[in-house]
């Protein structure tokens, strides 16, 4: 099974990089752990729709999952709607680490796009 | 019969005030009326002429895609064609189409060889009708809200307003348009006969001004400059920008009053209007 | 709100004229005292942030940016077939002559035409949209940047400028970025207000501001952002004043009085923080109650 992780650099030693589609790297690991690819991310310059254009690389590398930070509602939608599983919600762990996080099953599977950093509807009230 | 917008550029300045007024004046002349509510994003008419939108006339659709599957063949033309990057296909599957981003050109139906690419009408915005009075028709227009493309909706209520003007014989239509200068206000001002463009005596007045001037120069359309608030401010300003476009004068001036602002804020223009003037 | 840097605060209201730009003005100053500013003018439409800071004589930078294309046509290589007309979803080609005439206030850049020219006749170009200017703003001790987009009258895209000067302005690091939009809830404000994170709602207690207000509150809505509202010239209207208060209950950040001195003011292209208007002192109020809901 191929994973994608969103990556701030080249290896798996870099830190998760949060945002899925304006992300630094794509790392394409097996789930032995070994790096298969390390893609540029040249979507990352683009304007509007750099989720979709991101979900358009990934899907091309026949990956089953991706594990990520935060993910638009675009994005979500179409990797979704093609059977690859999303796992957002990922910060501030190295690659490396966010692999063992699932691996061993402590992160879920998302239900619903995370867009943004964090942000939550809660906030107003304070 | 006349086309006349009221335009502006810089918001507040007055256009559906005057666009009311006029109207109004018009009416009193016995001209036959329909006012054109053409902010279709923030449609403010039917407020300040005490109004409720209940009387839904048309709809403005636009076109988007939609994949019949029995006739796809996953060949990829529509993905890579697409301008917008609005069409996402994961290896081996079905072509996915992102409303969010699609611009509906409809390139995608064209180009399909299998003619697996359907265009479904959408609806982007509404039309209302209400007739204030014997000779005063309001057309109003409202898009879907949050709609990001509001130029098609503008185009289309116009259609709908100019039907209903020719069709009682109307003798004017006056298009109320929206702030600014992009793609709304450009569908408000085209093929009309004149503008009257408000402006107030502030810099912000006079640097908006310019721009919509410049705009209306390139459609071709005949500027009237209307000065609203005129005692306050510095009126030299925006004299400036009339010399650069020579324009020698302003068409009329409202000066700044307290009770138009009170009626304004109590939706009771129509009703002060009626009265004062 | 975890981050303490890259804030991104946008000011809106839906109403053109409620005093968004006056609010932004007020609000960049505030916070460059003691925060990292960068502030954006979004209503490329009609930019006026710069006249609230004090004017601009000179800007820093200036680029034109393209954002939109344009069908060029080769008398070369076309035969007149009308192709390109006839499919053209918005009107916008017209066979005059047996050539096609684009009518440039129509045309989308969708690129149907180019595609479908069988003799290759047609290329999509791009055109001059608009510009960003930059520039450093000073206001006694206080440092901050200004990036300012317009639109060209008669161009298309003005949402995609908005796009552009948000990109341009990621690249400047800050604690906090103040985004001027534009009136209404087209394109300009979808892409001024997306992804920021929190959004300052102006109105005025008029029964249109109050209607273009929950106009815009679906864009906010859709975009699941946390807002605020303040209340410009409140002292119009009391009792509307107090119906937005009532309807809004708990969102509120603050009241402006009505000032016709205002105007006269930005005539004099000095900004709110260099007066000594009542004005000044209910905007600090209400950036004083921000820096709290953002920062605590």
């Amino acid at each position: 099974m191929k994973i994608c992780i969103t990556s701030t650099g080249e290896n798996l030693d870099s830190f998760i990089d949060p945002r899925f589609g304006r992300c630094q790297y794509f790392l394409i690991v097996d789930e032995k752990g070994k790096l298969l690819k390390a893609i540029p991310n040249q979507g990352v310059q683009a304007i509007r729709g750099a989720g979709v254009t991101a979900a358009q690389i990934v899907a091309n590398e026949k990956v089953e999952a991706v594990i990520t930070g935060n993910i638009g509602p675009n994005a979500f939608m179409v990797l979704g709607q093609s059977g690859i599983k999303i796992y957002a919600g990922v910060f501030r762990v190295k690659a490396s680490q966010a692999l063992e996080m699932f691996n061993q099953g402590k992160i879920s599977e998302c239900r619903a796009p995370m867009p943004g950093f964090g942000r939550r509807r809660g906030m107003e009230g304070r | 019969m006349e086309k006349i917008a009221i335009t502006g550029g810089k918001g507040g300045t007055g256009k559906s005030t005057v666009a009311v007024l006029l109207a109004n004046k018009f009416v009193s002349k016995g001209k036959r009326v329909v006012l054109c509510d053409l902010d279709v994003e923030c449609p403010n008419d039917y407020l300040l002429l005490g109004q409720k939108l209940k009387n839904r006339i048309g709809k403005v659709y636009a076109e988007f895609p939609k994949l019949n599957k029995t006739k796809c063949r996953k060949c990829g033309l529509c993905v890579r064609n697409c301008r917008s990057n609005a069409i996402f296909q994961a290896p081996g599957q079905y072509p996915i189409f992102i409303y969010d981003l699609c611009s509906g050109c409809g390139l995608c139906s064209r180009i399909c060889p299998y003619g697996a690419i359907e265009l479904k009408k959408k609806v982007i915005g509404e039309i209302y009708l209400n007739r204030v009075s014997k000779d005063l028709h309001l057309v109003t227009g409202a898009a879907k809200a949050g709609l990001e493309e509001t130029g098609p909706v503008v185009r289309g209520v116009k259609k709908i307003a100019l039907k209903l003007a020719r069709k009682i014989r109307a003798d004017i239509v006056l298009f109320d348009t929206s702030a600014g200068i992009h793609c709304p206000v450009i569908a408000a001002l085209q093929n009309v006969d004149y503008a009257y463009v408000i402006t107030e005596p502030t810099p912000l007045g006079a640097y908006d001004l310019a721009l919509i001037l410049d705009l209306c120069r390139k459609l071709s359309v005949k500027a009237k400059i209307v000065l609203n608030q005129a005692n306050l401010g510095d009126k030299r300003i925006v004299q400036k920008v009339l010399e650069k476009f020579k324009i020698k004068k302003f068409t009329f001036q409202i000066p700044y009053s307290e009770k138009i602002v009170r009626a304004y804020s109590q939706g009771k223009l129509l009703e002060f209007l009626s009265k004062e003037f | 709100m975890k981050r303490k840097t890259g804030i991104k605060l946008a000011v809106s209201g839906g109403k053109g004229g409620v005093g968004k730009s006056m609010t932004a003005s007020a609000l960049a100053m505030f916070f460059a005292e003691k925060k990292k500013v960068v502030a954006i003018d979004a209503d490329v439409d009609g930019p006026n942030l710069a006249i609230w800071l004090g004017g601009v004589k000179k800007w820093d930078e200036i680029e034109q940016i393209s954002v939109s294309v344009k069908p060029v046509f080769d008398p070369k290589k076309c035969d007149g077939c009308g192709l390109c007309a006839k499919n053209c979803k918005f009107e916008a080609i017209e066979m005059k002559k047996n050539r096609p005439v684009l009518c440039p206030f129509l045309c989308e850049g969708c690129g149907l035409c180019e595609t479908i020219c069988p003799k290759g006749a047609i290329k999509l170009k791009p055109v001059k949209s608009g510009e960003i200017k930059i520039k450093k703003i000073r206001f006694s001790d206080r440092r901050f940047l200004l990036i300012s987009g317009s639109l060209y009258p008669g161009e298309t895209g003005s949402g995609k400028i908005v796009d552009e000067i948000k990109a341009r302005a990621g690249k400047f690091s800050s604690d906090i970025q103040i985004i001027d939009s534009a009136p209404g809830t087209g394109c300009p404000v979808n892409a001024a207000l997306r992804d920021v994170d929190f959004v300052v709602l102006v109105t005025e207690p008029t029964p249109s501001a109050i209607s273009d207000l929950k106009r815009v509150l679906e864009v906010v809505n859709y975009f699941n952002l946390p807002f605020s509202i303040v209340i410009n010239k409140w002292d119009v209207n009391f009792s509307l004043s107090k119906k937005i208060e009532k309807e809004f209950s708990g969102k509120i950040l603050g009241k402006i009085s009505y000032d016709k001195n205002i105007l006269n003011t930005v005539s004099e292209f000095r900004p709110i923080l260099g007066t000594n208007l009542k004005a000044k002192k209910e905007l600090e109020i209400i950036y004083n109650k921000l820096l709290i809901k953002l920062y605590a």
